[in-house]
């Protein structure tokens, strides 16, 4: 903008200088003619008109100076300012002379018998010529600020749309990718998107053939291990009491691959794009209760207390079977790193526009550290504890398509455990519409 | 008993075929889905296990055939697709259960006698299992090693608990179960219940949950209080 703004500017400048230029010299030519005229209409008689002997003093000094001589004779035959003694050896024609201390410009015309020459002062014509040119320069002073202005506008207003485009690319994402709009925006930036928008479709594509193929991958491992998992199971009325803990423990490598493609399964739905359509509000209570319900029977064997510190009656524009998944997943870590006889806190509240839920536990924490690494992928910040590492991945993947978030956190009353929590826009809100598009 | 098992993986027929012939069923195995559809057309099948991705025709395909041509046979579906679609899918359109792979043999021979039990028609006459259960004939509660017989209410309460066992309830949820619509109940009428039962049977029968509710836990967690 500011380079427009010199560049106007600029060529402001440049026409002002030129046309100065341009009307000075035109001045000049007009002047010089009027002198030319007055000597030719001096030949043609006109010269007895002026009185012999003029009145001194009666020269206004911006008023021509016309001068007869014969030849030869050095007194000149009329003078309208006898005083001023012009070179008579001035070349015919326009000429520049110093006359009494000041530059004159004189026309020599000689004609037979008679040296007619027309005078007048340079400082006089170049005050002339100066007044009028500077008049030239007043439409481009008037029109400069003005198409300062223009410019500044026009430029503004085509700034707002990029810049309205610049937040919509900042909201893209691996879970929103949607193509940039093309409405309102400059002709001359329409190519510019036209390349953004297949950038991002090509992106699209890549991201979801990446994902079909872990979804794809995770359900053909799926087959063997099924099978694996009958094989083993058919051997169990023949394994030797002596050999049975060790049979166990394929059991439960077995197992554990189960749960890590079911994880995998998760984590490939989670990170799928949003299939349009309208989402049917989640009422966040209920699903909290189930997932108090899910682990119940295990963090009453082991002694944990377990249960909910603030329900909100509020819903949620996120479905519930994904709502569901990343509460449970927080629910789930929280009796996996809580030690038995331990206490687990579920809470809800309203915060803006977005509804969170917290699994407060009294495990062992996370070192700080290691805090901004725990949503990667396959990451594990306790190796004592079973898990896949993908777990809080899916929390993540899921909150952040419907615009909420995932947080982790040491407590910070002092006691060793975790905050986990999880965010979605309340049904009904901005936020809440925006997944619902 | 006989079972025909549609299954197109060798290694996932052979060791099914080697589980149910130990479990003491007789087993016709077939590998795709139009010998499927001929082999459950041609013969009477105590239970159909049936694989969804097969060659030929695929499982949903085979199942609505079946159905639409009016055959009851109790169909356990076996599948590595597990998203909610495809389950709902596969329910909607008759078959009885749902077993998503992998799964252990165990499950698999129980959710086989659960198909046939509720084919045959068995009331239920019991709720829960064996650690506590709710004879609903005799209006008695066993848990652990008491049994004893239930008021009116008790019974009701223990009833809509059991129902749902694992299920947390919240206080207005079971003051509806009890007291139905509209009816002035007392703010501590449920507590006062519930207070009752455990006096009778202790205090682990009915699980306070700190914030949501009570519920009843099933597999004799013990008593944590």
């Amino acid at each position: 903008m500011i380079a427009l703004g010199l560049l106007v500017s600029a060529v402001a400048i440049g026409q002002g200088i030129s046309s100065y230029q341009l009307c000075r010299a035109g001045m000049s030519a007009l002047l010089d003619l009027r002198l030319e005229q007055v000597a030719v209409r001096m030949r043609n008689g006109l010269a007895e008109t002026i009185p012999a002997t003029p009145s001194r003093g009666s020269q206004p000094s911006r008023d021509i100076v016309i001068t007869i001589h014969k030849p030869g004779s050095e007194v000149p035959l009329r003078s309208t300012d006898p005083s001023l003694q012009l070179p008579q050896d001035a070349a015919a024609g326009f000429s520049s002379h110093m006359v009494s201390g000041e530059r004159w410009r004189i026309y020599t015309l000689r004609d037979v018998g008679m040296l007619i020459q027309i005078a007048q002062r340079s400082s006089v014509r170049d005050e002339l010529e100066r007044e009028k040119a500077l008049n030239t320069l007043w439409p481009t002073l008037v029109l400069l600020p003005l198409v300062l202005g223009a410019v500044l506008l026009i430029v503004r207003m085509s700034l707002r749309k990029m810049k309205q485009l610049g937040e919509e690319v900042q909201g893209i994402d691996a879970s929103h990718l949607k193509p940039l709009p093309s409405a309102g925006v400059p002709t001359e930036l329409l190519p510019f998107i036209d390349s953004i928008n297949r950038m991002i479709e090509r992106l699209a594509q890549s991201i979801e053939a990446e994902r079909k193929f872990i979804a794809d991958a995770a359900h053909e491992l799926r087959t063997p291990l099924t099978a694996l998992q009958l094989q083993a199971d058919n051997l169990q009325p023949h394994i030797v009491p002596g050999n049975q803990e060790r049979f166990n423990e394929l059991r439960s490598g077995i197992g554990r691959s189960s749960a890590l493609i079911a994880q995998l399964l998760r984590l490939a739905r989670a990170d799928a794009p949003l299939s349009g359509g309208t989402i049917e509000p989640t009422d966040v209570s209920r699903i909290v209760v189930e997932s108090v319900s899910d682990v119940l029977p295990i963090a009453a064997s082991r002694g944990i207390d377990i249960g909910a510190e603030e329900m909100v009656a509020a819903k949620v524009a996120a479905p519930g079977a994904d709502v569901s998944v990343a509460v449970k997943n927080l629910v789930s870590n929280a009796v996996r790193y809580t030690p038995n006889g331990g206490t687990i806190d579920l809470g809800m509240r309203t915060e803006g526009n977005m509804m969170w839920v917290e699994v407060t536990d009294t495990g062992p924490g996370i070192p700080q550290e290691l805090l901004p690494r725990v949503f990667d992928r396959f990451f594990r910040a306790n190796l004592d504890v079973e898990g896949t590492g993908l777990g809080l991945s899916i929390v993540k993947s899921i909150t952040q398509k419907y615009g909420g978030d995932a947080v982790i956190r040491n407590r910070s009353d002092g006691r060793s455990g975790v905050v986990a929590a999880v965010s979605f826009p309340l049904a009904g809100t901005p936020a809440g519409s925006l997944g619902s598009t | 008993m006989r079972v025909l098992l549609v299954e197109d993986d060798l290694q996932i027929g052979q060791s099914l075929m080697r589980a149910l012939k130990d479990a003491s069923y007789s087993v016709d195995w077939v590998r795709d889905g139009l010998a499927g559809r001929a082999a459950v057309e041609a013969a009477e099948y105590t239970v159909v296990l049936l694989d969804l991705g097969l060659p030929g025709m695929s499982g949903i395909e085979l199942l609505r055939a079946a159905r639409a041509g009016g055959n009851a046979v109790p169909v356990l579906i076996l599948t590595a697709r597990d998203d909610l679609d495809s389950r709902i899918e596969g329910l909607d359109i008759g078959a009885d259960d749902y077993l998503l792979k992998p799964f252990e043999v165990g499950e698999l021979l129980a959710r086989i006698r659960a198909v046939l039990r509720r084919k045959a028609g068995y009331a239920v006459s019991r709720l829960g299992d064996d650690t506590i259960n709710l004879n609903l004939d005799q209006r008695t509660l066993t848990f652990g090693d008491k049994v004893g017989v239930l008021s009116a209410r008790e019974f009701a309460l223990m009833h809509a608990l059991l129902e749902h066992p694992g299920t947390i309830f919240s206080r207005s949820q079971i003051e509806d179960k009890l007291y139905g619509w509209g009816k002035e109940v007392e703010s501590n009428a449920v507590d006062v219940l519930i207070h009752s039962v455990r006096k009778k049977f202790g205090q682990g029968v009915i699980r306070n949950v700190r914030g949501l509710g009570w519920t009843v836990i099933l597999g004799g967690a013990p008593a944590g209080e």
